[in-house]
């Protein structure tokens, strides 16, 4: 793939997503000539960056678009939900060709008929007659198919817009002259001028009737020969055409395949052993950089395997490298991996990085220093103030650069925000309600990777509040709320995490409801349903199969999707919150840490090992005298702030011995799992601890109370324990 | 004048208008074996476009304008039935 290419990949997703945008925009406000103008301006820009490649069908498609929008514009058409719906379509097609032409660089088998329907749904969304473009070549175009074949090369792959001319016969009275009218045909690609019928004798020839008609091929679009041809409108047909692009021959062997081939031949050559030996190491350097030049690195694999063989095996491999880049059925992970995404890094930043690291060359200039004066005997006492200073120096830029690299990480929650008016529009009309999405800090900032986790609990949300949360409009009308339904999306910063926070002025959640349903799928007993508090029995929808509306609508209600939202947000070490007034609305807020890579510990000791938990998760530390600690047979308690929370002991989790120690009380570290507070019983609180937290590789990934280690500063060993695994 | 009619040759100069339609399709069923010289032809007007296409006339020098040369020239060179 070129850079241009990639370029293309990169840019044309961006219009498509400004272009979404601004439609979005327009729908809602009909008259909005800047979101008429930016709609205009993105799909203008990317069907000149389709032409640039060799994609006839994707410059079609935004073409007819364009067209549309043309037509809204210039007051011809209105903007309607449907003509909206189809745009949209058009975004949406675009889009997976983008993703598409990533992964394959070409565009899917039936991407012409695709362009074609799309084509004809526009036109029909517009109300116009559905004109000659559709299928083939319309017959009055027939000549188009004439189109000598030179002619027709410059044209392929293009989108063009075909002219039928046949001036009137006393057009020369009106002061025409379509041949100098063909002559401003912009872009022109082919002409031809015909009699209209077989020439008289030239004593017969009135010079005055016009005779001739032309037919002319323009890359120009319709409008812009319309706007020529204004003056003549009656004598003249357009059609858009896109003329295929002529099969190109087989690609010649490339110059790589050339070398490749002449290596393999090398490698053949009859020898000494020694000379064999030699040539062998040489072939190998040689094919080694001609894929790294070719981009090919990933099958440097194939090519040691091969090494390690017989030379044989080595010449057929250097062979099969020569016939190509290895077939995409052999790494299916490429199509597997989602769509890359560029970070855009603010220069300053990148500049903050440079310059620390400038610093950090400066500083680690200390330390040969520092070693001279230790081999030339200096006093112990120096070299360690030396040393000392040398490590404050080291250690305060190391710590800048860590905070630099970060930042090079955070990102504007507004990434999340995009897509969702587009998904409350759509699924607002699926539904026939009426709802306005109110978004605001789209301006804080998290790292990349919480963003990543954030995005699909977030849709979920918005959606679960459109579909359960906001009542069809004559219940709110009866109710008396205002028809128009309000959803709002929230982000802000809270201390050291990101919350976002999606609420809806709908009918609230009916505690009752979500207990007899919890109880009716087995998640809890009767008993222990009655025993909970409203507020309680509303975390019940965070368990699986627990869903929040008795309806299964084909957007959510199944039960699975409160319950992905806690899996993902609490994978991110963050936490889920949920509170609802029935008849007011209901809020849901995730609370997120702002960067995955550093995780904030809370750590404590318990039979001599250090163990963390995620600082998001816990509430509380309390000293808890033992009379205070309630004992039913073997489960304990304790009532913590009027609640009484259920006592659990982490050396009894871990199935480690008890402790005999005397001790005035206990330490309890209250952690809420998912709104239910629990105490855990530790041997001593230690600090709070800011860790790189390393997951569990290997066989140790199947112990799954463990989220992870960590190397504490003094080198120690700290252990992040999953509590929800563990309990 | 942009139509300079000589003996055998007509001599075509610039933007050559309507009104040289009657006097070119007399001067062309007038001359015998005329010769068109378009060299100088920077625009041709479709009535003279036709009047030539109808008489047959072969050119003797082709215009240097390079709409004329790629898209007119080649029917001038066809000679009608």
């Amino acid at each position: 793939m070129n850079t241009l290419f990639d370029q293309f990949v990169l840019e044309s997703r961006e219009l498509l997503e400004a272009a979404g945008a601004a439609l979005l925009r327009l729908e809602r406000d009909p008259a909005d000539r800047v979101a008429v103008n930016d709609l205009f301006r993105a799909l203008h820009t990317l069907k000149g960056a389709t032409a640039l490649f060799d994609m006839a069908p994707f410059t079609r498609m935004v073409h007819a678009g364009e067209d549309a929008l043309m037509a809204v514009r210039d007051g011809q058409a209105a903007m309607t939900g449907d003509l909206a719906d189809r745009l949209l379509d058009l975004l949406d097609t675009g889009a997976a060709w983008v993703d598409g032409l990533e992964d394959s660089q070409a565009l899917p088998g039936d991407a012409d008929a695709r362009a074609q329907a799309l084509e004809a749904r526009l036109r029909a969304a517009l109300g116009g007659p559905a004109e000659s473009v559709e299928a083939g070549t319309p017959s009055a175009f027939a000549w188009v198919e004439e189109v000598p074949e030179a002619e027709r090369a410059k044209a392929a792959g293009r989108t063009v817009t075909a002219i039928a001319y046949d001036p009137a016969e006393d057009c020369f009275f009106s002061g025409d002259d379509p041949l100098d009218l063909c002559r401003r045909i912009p872009d022109l690609l082919f002409l031809r001028v015909e009699a209209a019928a077989a020439w008289p004798p030239l004593a017969q020839l009135d010079p005055y009737r016009c005779a001739l008609r032309f037919r002319a091929l323009s890359g120009a679009s319709k409008e812009d020969l319309a706007r020529l041809f204004r003056g003549v409108p009656d004598q003249v047909t357009f059609a858009t055409l896109a003329i295929p692009a002529r099969a190109e021959p087989a690609a010649p062997a490339s110059l790589a395949t050339a070398m490749l081939r002449e290596q393999a031949h090398i490698l053949g050559l009859p020898g000494s052993a020694e000379e064999t030996a030699a040539r062998r190491a040489a072939v190998l350097r040689a094919v080694r950089n001609i894929l790294t030049a070719e981009g090919r690195d990933a099958e440097q694999a194939v090519l040691d395997r091969a090494a390690e063989g017989p030379a044989e095996a080595l010449v057929r491999c250097v062979e099969s490298l020569a016939d190509g880049p290895a077939a995409e059925a052999d790494t299916p992970a490429n199509a597997a991996s989602p769509a890359r995404r560029a970070l855009r890094v603010d220069a300053e930043r990148m500049d903050r990085l440079m310059a620390l690291v400038g610093e950090l060359v400066v500083a680690k200039g200390s330390l040969p220093y520092l070693a001279r004066e230790a081999q030339d005997g200096r006093s112990a006492e120096a070299l360690a103030q030396g040393i000392k200073e040398a490590h404050g120096r080291i250690d305060s830029i190391v710590g800048e650069l860590q905070d630099a690299v970060l930042r090079l990480r955070v990102l504007p929650l507004s990434r999340v925000f995009d897509p969702l008016p587009r998904l409350v529009r759509d699924t607002a009309r699926r539904l026939g309600k009426a709802v306005e999405l109110h978004l605001s800090g789209g301006e804080t900032e998290a790292d990349k990777d919480i963003l990543d986790i954030l995005g699909e609990p977030l849709l979920h949300l918005v959606r679960n509040g459109l579909d359960h949360g906001v009542e069809a409009p004559e219940r709110r009308r009866a109710a008396g709320k205002p028809e128009v339904a309000a959803i709002r999306v929230r982000a802000f910063q809270d201390g050291g995490g990101v919350v976002v926070e999606v609420s809806d002025d709908g009918a609230g959640i009916d505690a009752d409801a979500v207990r007899r349903k919890a109880v009716a799928r087995g998640a809890v007993t009767a008993e222990q349903a009655a025993a909970l508090s409203d507020a309680e029995a509303l975390r019940l929808i965070f368990l699986p199969g627990v869903s929040t509306s008795d309806s299964v609508s084909d957007l959510s209600g199944r039960g699975v999707g409160m319950d992905a939202v806690r899996g993902a947000v609490e994978q991110a070490g963050g936490r889920v919150e949920v509170a609802s007034t029935p008849g007011a609305g209901t809020r849901v807020r995730l609370v997120l840490p702002l960067t995955m890579m550093v995780t904030r510990l809370v750590t404590v000791e318990t039979a001599g090992t250090l163990y963390g938990f995620p600082v998001t998760l816990v509430t509380g530390m309390q000293r808890v005298p033992h009379g205070a600690i309630r004992r039913m047979k073997h489960a304990e308690s304790v009532v913590v702030q009027d609640e009484v929370v259920p006592l659990l002991r982490l050396r009894r989790l871990l199935n480690l011995p008890e402790d005999e120690r005397e001790r005035k009380g206990e330490a309890v570290l209250l952690v809420d799992l998912g709104g239910h507070p629990v105490g855990l019983v530790v041997d001593a609180f230690r600090e709070r601890a800011d860790v790189v937290l390393k997951p569990m590789t290997g066989l140790l990934a199947r112990l799954r109370g463990y989220a992870g280690t960590a190397v504490l500063g003094d080198g120690r060993l700290l252990l992040a324990l999953n509590l929800r695994e563990l309990l | 004048m942009p139509i300079r009619f000589e003996d055998r040759t007509a001599r075509f100069e610039g933007a050559c208008t309507v009104e040289e339609a009657i006097p070119l399709a007399e001067w062309l069923g007038a001359a015998e074996a005329p010769r068109l010289d378009l060299g100088g032809c920077t625009a041709l007007h479709t009535a003279l476009l036709q009047v030539l296409l109808a008489a047959g006339a072969p050119v003797a020098v082709p215009p240097e304008d390079a709409f004329l040369k790629e898209w007119v020239m080649p029917v001038l060179g066809k000679r009608p039935p």
